[in-house]
């Protein structure tokens, strides 16, 4: 047996245990995407980084232990480089949660929210499946091109979203966002008037008003 | 007694909002100013040109404390100039939530103006010196709380109230454990009197409100109304809620932000004190019986918070009945009142709702769906000369009683108190 101290926390396990596994056991929480126990451990997501109390960092789920060793799972720039390696990968997902049937079990969605990520709309939270989407019954539910976080608190009590946690500025949800309110019939305009309500002075509302009007200009 | 006399209060203390207050005496005459010193927001101004539908969720925003009858003043007022007419359920739904917001609201303000009244001057005190008592109502707050949320889910802005619509899906068992909760609660209310009344002292005994004409909602059937088309007054003059502008005059003065509310030209008050009286005839015998056991003074404006708790104890027994009486009305399992679209039509409405501290006035012209013109007057503002007339004779009765200074100051601010636990609303 070897001793492993992550975070401060001793733990004994069998030699050539990951750091990962040390670390469950020992109750520190790493974020993973791509580790699935027994069918891949290939350490592609680089988001269960860490490093030795010397500074060199490594992927946990990759890293054996064979003799006594420390480790630090949780300081504020491993969460930096966490942050940075997820907005990566999330550059590459075309995010559509109102489109999509996996939303409440989605660990993009809730490692967004630990990792404090923009793009991640209201929708993703919404109580309500793809198919009972407010604004299929025409209401203009602002969900969609919003900041998630709220739990959608108003959508549970069965509102509407205004949007009050400001816009989300990536450009290419926007894009697909303010496509399907055309899709379904809605006026451009009539979004962004409502979102002012809102948003008028939030710093992310140029990039909002940009992108419907060039969704708004391709007739 | 002093010949002039100038005392000011800085921020009264316990309310919500920046209210300052100036009392000048000199030979016989007195003057109280009330002033509401925080900036306008100009809600009614930057709703212009917006949908009409918009309204209720921006209006509410204009109090936090009270923001349900602001949502659903609004909505009335919307409905009434598009001319749509939602379901009996729907409005029903909306008179609970409203109910429920009169009950919380009015059952918070005893709690924090109580301490005035036993002498213990702060809540703080007050939880320290009746810590019992204290946790009870507390306890009882929670639960008005939380029967809430079953109804209608999150009380402060409620998302799930719109325009002829009820957002929230609502379960027949859900409205029954509402109904046996308020029921409970009630039976604990008028069961907490006792102990209440004992330490429940009168302010200023004697003391008269020099000034005794009030407004409140006609009852359009037989029991204590929440919405209502018409406004009486405690003179007997009856009026349509699109003609209010004929007897309610607005105005503004130099020394404060909020506007007045004038009823022909003379100060009026509204709130649970009015009620109590004009409705007298339509409560259950049990809060009548309760009027007497707190020794209710109705000319004088600081048993208005007596009154506030007789409210409290009768409507948590109404909304008992009714949410049973809905219950009974929806078959089983999960009914849904959620409507979509809205006509984009031309019109005008005016709303009026039954506010914890009074009567409230919402008033709409919508030209195709768009808000042309939009006009509030908030209980607050109806109360503010009133306060001022009714502080003015406070202090001279004070001084005609040999009281001090400082416990004038304290008079003056447990009067404002006992109006308004919160003030913001004047300046919307």
């Amino acid at each position: 047996m070897v001793k492993v101290k992550i975070d401060g926390r001793v733990v004994e396990v069998e030699p050539g245990t990951t750091v990962l596994e040390a670390a469950e056991k020992a109750g520190v929480e790493i974020p993973r995407l791509c580790v699935v126990p027994g069918l891949y451990e290939g350490s592609s997501c680089r988001l269960c980084l860490v490093k030795t109390p010397t500074g060199r960092l490594f992927p946990s789920c990759n890293y054996r232990v064979y003799r006594d060793e420390e480790f630090l799972a949780s300081t504020p720039d491993l969460w930096e480089m966490r942050r940075v390696n997820f907005e990566l990968l999330l550059k590459f997902h075309r995010i559509e949660c109102w489109a999509c049937e996996r939303k409440s079990s989605c660990s993009l969605v809730q490692l967004s929210k630990e990792l404090l990520v923009d793009g991640i709309p209201v929708c993703s939270e919404c109580p309500l499946p793809p198919s009972e989407c407010l604004l299929l019954k025409g209401e203009l539910c602002l969900g969609m091109i919003a900041q998630s976080g709220c739990n959608a608190e108003c959508l549970v009590s069965g509102g509407e979203c205004w949007g009050c946690r400001g816009p989300i500025t990536r450009e290419d949800v926007l894009e697909r966002a303010f496509a399907r309110y055309k899709e379904l019939g809605f006026d451009v305009k009539d979004v962004v008037s409502k979102a002012e309500i809102y948003w008028n002075s939030a710093p992310g509302f140029a990039t909002v008003k940009k992108v419907a009007e060039r969704v708004a200009g391709r007739g | 007694m002093a010949e002039t006399l100038k005392l000011t209060i800085e921020e009264v203390p316990a309310v919500a909002g920046k209210v300052n207050v100036h009392i000048e005496k000199e030979q016989a005459t007195v003057r109280v100013d009330f002033g509401a010193t925080q900036d306008p927001r100009f809600f009614e101004r930057f709703l212009k040109g917006r949908p009409a539908v918009y309204a209720p969720h921006v209006m509410s925003r204009i109090c936090g404390v009270c923001s349900v009858v602001h949502l659903t003043c609004s909505i009335e007022a919307v409905e009434k100039a598009l001319g749509v007419e939602p379901k009996p359920e729907v409005k029903a739904l909306r008179e609970l939530a409203k109910g429920f917001e009169n009950v919380q609201n009015n059952f918070v303000h005893v709690l924090m103006a109580l301490p005035d009244y036993t002498g213990d001057g702060n809540v703080v005190q007050f939880s320290k010196s009746h810590p019992q008592l204290f946790a009870r109502m507390m306890d009882i707050n929670r639960r008005i709380l939380e029967a809430y949320r079953r109804i209608c889910g999150r009380f402060i802005h409620t998302p799930s109230l719109g325009v002829a619509s009820h957002g929230k899906p609502i379960t027949k068992s859900e409205l029954e454990y509402v109904g046996r909760e308020m029921a409970r609660v009630s039976k604990e209310l008028y069961e907490l009197a006792g102990s209440l009344a004992e330490i429940w002292k009168p302010i200023a005994q004697g003391f008269e409100d020099p000034a005794p004409t009030y407004c409140v909602l006609k009852p359009p059937r037989e029991e204590f109304p929440m919405f209502s088309n018409e406004l009486a007054f405690s003179d007997g003059f009856v009026v349509s809620a699109e003609r209010y502008g004929e007897v309610i005059e607005e105005r503004k003065l130099p020394h404060s932000n909020a506007k007045i509310a004038l009823y022909r030209g003379k100060p009026f008050y509204v709130g649970s004190r009015a009620r109590m009286q004009a409705y007298f005839t339509l409560l259950a015998s049990e809060a009548r019986e309760l009027i007497k056991t707190l020794g209710v003074d109705f000319s004088n404006p600081f048993d208005n918070v007596k009154a506030q708790y007789v409210e409290v104890a009768y409507l948590s027994g109404l909304l008992a009945e009714k949410s049973l009486e809905l219950a009974s009305r929806i078959r089983s399992g999960v009914a849904f009142f959620h409507e979509g679209t809205v006509p984009e039509k031309s019109g005008e409405g005016v709303g009026l709702a039954t506010a914890p501290r009074g009567v409230l006035i919402h008033h709409y012209r919508v030209r195709d769906g768009k808000l042309e013109y939009a006009n509030v007057i908030t209980p607050t503002v109806m109360n503010a000369r009133h306060i001022e007339v009714a502080g003015e004779a406070l202090v001279s009765w004070a001084l005609s009683k040999g009281i001090d200074e400082a416990r004038v100051k304290d008079l003056v601010a447990a009067l404002v108190r006992a109006y308004d636990p919160c003030l913001p609303c004047a300046v919307h």
